[in-house]
């Protein structure tokens, strides 16, 4: 390893003194704890390797810079330039966690067919933006780290095309990020020839090919999306991918190294992918963009751009198409961000079923309470937190591990002069055979209604049983009646994908087992039974003597909160499913409409005013 | 072989600095031309001229515009102490209210960075001359740079490239979708 002038501990030192100015850069209110310096001295650099000379996080805010790579690549001069720029990814782009995933959305957008490329864009984007900024406003020679770390490779379409833009926005000689010649000495082929050529033949690795007009859009869109990393992200993706059409994979991966990197952020929560409705629109070239590209009044092709703008519209360039769990799941891995498919789309329900929800009903109790100190119970995930009575947990055994040593305090109740609502419990069956979408890769809206139906539940202090079930002996769920959402939505999640059994026997054994054995009922709420499912849900209501026959209408009896079938299936099914469903209510939510429609009946007339919450009144 | 002629940043600074009143549609600009041509030593604007002026550059709101913006360019003392020759101010007043001005409004020559930078360049070019400091390669390179007209007409090439390539994708993809319903068709 090659030693820096004047030692390690001299570099890690100027380093370190470089850190309040490369903060005032960004203004005397930006404010952040020091610099992890990686490398001699210092705690060595991650394994697996971050693959840069410096990186950032997002969920935990701070910034890495590895000295011995620093070293290695010649920038040991310049450590206030590279040190306000990593500032920058927290307070420019990203910013936080939430844009980084917005922008990643949106690139991912631009680049099509291209995912794996989709951190290094971003990132080179956000780059982009930053360095823009410090050089401009700051004073900050980004140049002069462009030139120690040296022109990228020839066949490096992505770095020339960031270099020949910069050039562009920092008033630079041609060639002096790029190491190319200027565009006036060598002449240019036409449009349509560099198209052909691209489409037919990909260029030699040996031939520095600068971009000039893509970088020119570049330099643009860098001014006109400066302090909005989010709108200008998928434009910039689509310019790439236009750029590197017909070249594999490697035209995108070869300036890996030289950017920063931001480190996979294992294991943070996202909010706000799901219900952003401008992250799911086709990204708008910049070049057809009149945010980039304005045209003198009376152009005949504004009116198409105007079109195009409106249809990207809003402030991220594409107009009222949010992501679908798909989607969602792909950008929270790209982010790094740990978890299943299952579990992004448990994240991506929960989101968008929150401003759905509707007043969930209660029921009288069977007797009026009034509360009386009893001994302690068990306390379990998903119980209200502020009912965790921490000295009687740790009265216990010193170590809390939630529901083992953890109590609550346990109540009696005795007559009390006034009645009492307690919320009615909710038995929810999803249907998930192969004739259902599976919710964790397509949007289900009828998945989505059971989701709004469970989390309305949970809302108003009542437990859900969450079922899945597709064929014989396919069933899985929460097992009992739960308070923990995340439970209850991996149920929701779930997909089997066979044949159709309603579970019939589960529904037996939760509502009619007291009955058949005689078990007393004092105990037990009040609950409503919901299936969801399409035509399958006939499987429920057996013909009368065949096995099952009667038990859901004897469940729904016993059960004493009614029942909802929300149904995928066209309006004329509805009829149909109602001849034979008796007691329950049969709801048609084939599309978002139809469920948006369903809840804002069921919170203004079913179940808000007769016996909802009355908070909507 | 151009040769040198103010610095940039002097005319950048001048058009920055010029007064509220130039950008006034109300401003009669062949007058402020003729001013200008006259304090540089040059004679009075002839009725031909006037003529020509009026019917060419000057004709469209911009153009007079850009024209006054011109003749306070060129009476800046940096200009002037570089180029006091009137008939190149008239180039200059000629080529940034004719050429420039439709394609770049001249407010921007003003409040823009960019567009200042591409008006200095466009005076400093249409009088023969380049910046201080910068030889005739780096200065054509940058003027390709900044060039409005040259980058519109380009762009106008990438923005067909853009479409031609969405329609030849729409078109692959709805043959595919085709060839997909087709075969489910047959099965």
């Amino acid at each position: 390893m090659r030693e820096p002038d004047g030692g390690w501990d001299a570099l890690r030192a100027r380093w370190s003194e470089a850190w309040p100015r490369a903060l005032r850069a960004w203004g005397t209110t930006a404010r952040l704890h020091a610099p992890v310096l990686h490398g001699p001295g210092g705690p060595p650099p991650p394994e697996p390797p971050v693959g840069s000379f410096a990186w950032f996080s997002c969920s935990e805010v701070e910034v890495h810079v590895d000295l011995a790579d620093v070293v290695r690549r010649g920038l040991a001069d310049h450590p206030e330039a590279v040190l306000a720029h990593e500032v920058g990814h927290h307070v420019l782009a990203p910013g936080d966690l939430s844009t980084a995933a917005r922008v990643l959305a949106r690139v991912r957008q631009g680049l099509v067919d291209r995912d794996a490329a989709a951190p290094l864009v971003a990132n080179l984007w956000s780059d982009l933006l930053i360095n823009d900024r410090l050089q401009r406003r700051a004073g900050l020679r980004l140049d002069a780290v462009w030139r120690a770390l040296g022109p990228p490779p020839a066949d490096d379409v992505l770095m020339l095309l960031a270099m020949r833009a910069d050039e562009l926005l920092w008033s630079l000689p041609s060639g002096t990020l790029t190491g190319a010649a200027g565009p006036g000495v060598a002449p240019r082929p036409s449009s349509r020839q560099r198209w052909w050529q691209r489409q037919q033949a990909p260029r030699a690795p040996s031939e520095r090919a600068v971009p000039e007009l893509e970088a020119q859009l570049l330099a643009r869109m860098v001014r006109v999306f400066a302090d909005d990393p989010v709108a200008g992200a998928g434009g910039f993706a689509a310019l790439v991918r236009q750029l590197v059409a017909g070249r594999d994979g490697d035209a995108l991966g070869t300036g890996r190294a030289a950017v920063c990197s931001q480190r996979g952020e294992s294991g943070a929560a996202v909010h706000g992918l799901a219900s952003d409705p401008s992250l799911g629109g086709p990204a708008l070239h910049p070049a057809l963009d009149p945010r980039v590209m304005p045209q003198p009044r009376g152009d005949e092709a504004d009116d198409e751009r105007q079109d195009g703008a409106a249809r990207g519209g809003g402030a991220s360039g594409s107009a009222g198409q949010a992501l679908g769990p798909a989607d969602t799941a792909a950008v929270l891995s790209l982010l790094g961000v740990t978890g299943s498919a299952q579990e992004a789309a448990a994240r991506w329900y929960r989101e968008r079923a929150a401003p759905l929800l509707v007043p969930f009903p209660s029921a009288p109790s069977p007797r009026a309470v009034e509360p009386l100190l009893a001994a302690d119970e068990p306390w379990d995930v998903g119980d209200d937190v502020s009912a965790l009575d921490v000295v009687a947990s740790l009265r216990r055994s010193p170590r809390l591990v939630p529901g083992l040593t953890t109590v609550q305090r346990g109540w009696e109740v005795s007559d009390g002069p006034e009645r009492a609502r307690l919320p009615l419990d909710l038995d929810l069956y999803l249907d998930s055979s192969g004739s259902m979408p599976d919710p964790a890769r397509a949007v289900s809206p009828v998945a989505l209604a059971g989701a709004v139906l469970a989390l309305s539940c949970l809302r108003a202090g009542g437990r859900v049983q969450a079922t899945t079930w597709s064929g014989p002996g396919q069933v899985a769920g929460t097992d009992g009646f739960v308070r923990d959402a995340g439970a209850v939505l991996a149920a929701v999640v779930a997909h089997f994908g066979g044949s159709t059994a309603f579970p019939l026997d589960l529904l037996e054994r939760t509502h009619l087992d007291d009955q058949r054995h005689h078990r007393p009922e004092q105990h037990r709420r009040q609950c409503h039974v919901a299936v969801v499912s399409d035509d399958g849900v006939s499987t429920a209501f057996p013909a009368e003597g065949r096995p099952g026959a009667g038990v859901a209408a004897r469940a729904l009896e016993v059960a004493g909160g009614g029942g909802t079938l929300l149904l995928a299936v066209p309006p004329v099914w509805v009829e149909r499913v109602r001849e034979v469903a008796g007691g329950y209510a049969v709801r048609a939510v084939s599309t978002q409409e139809e469920l948006v429609a369903l809840c804002r009946e069921l919170a203004t007339s079913t179940w808000g005013p007769r016996e909802g919450s009355r908070s909507r009144r | 072989m151009s040769r040198e002629g103010p610095a940039l940043a002097a005319l950048t600074a001048r058009l920055a600095a010029a007064p509220r009143d130039a950008l006034d549609p109300g401003v009669v600009a062949l007058a402020v031309v003729d001013d200008a041509l006259t304090a540089l030593g040059g004679p009075p604007l002839d009725g031909a001229l006037r003529r020509r002026l009026a019917s060419g550059p000057l004709g469209s709101a911009e153009g007079r515009t850009g024209a006054v913006l011109a003749s306070w360019l060129v009476l800046s003392p940096a200009w002037r102490a570089a180029q006091p020759d009137p008939r190149a101010a008239l180039a200059v007043v000629e080529a940034l209210a004719g050429s420039l001005a439709p394609v770049l409004p001249p407010a921007q020559w003003v409040g823009d960075p960019a567009g200042r930078e591409e008006a200095a360049r466009a005076a400093l070019r249409a009088a023969g001359m380049r910046p201080a400091g910068e030889d005739d390669a780096v200065a054509e390179d940058r003027w390709t740079a900044v060039s409005s007209a040259l980058r519109a007409s380009a762009m106008a090439e990438v923005a067909q490239e853009v479409r031609r390539a969405q329609e030849l994708a729409r078109a692959l993809a709805e043959r595919r979708a085709r060839e997909a319903a087709a075969q489910y068709t047959h099965v």
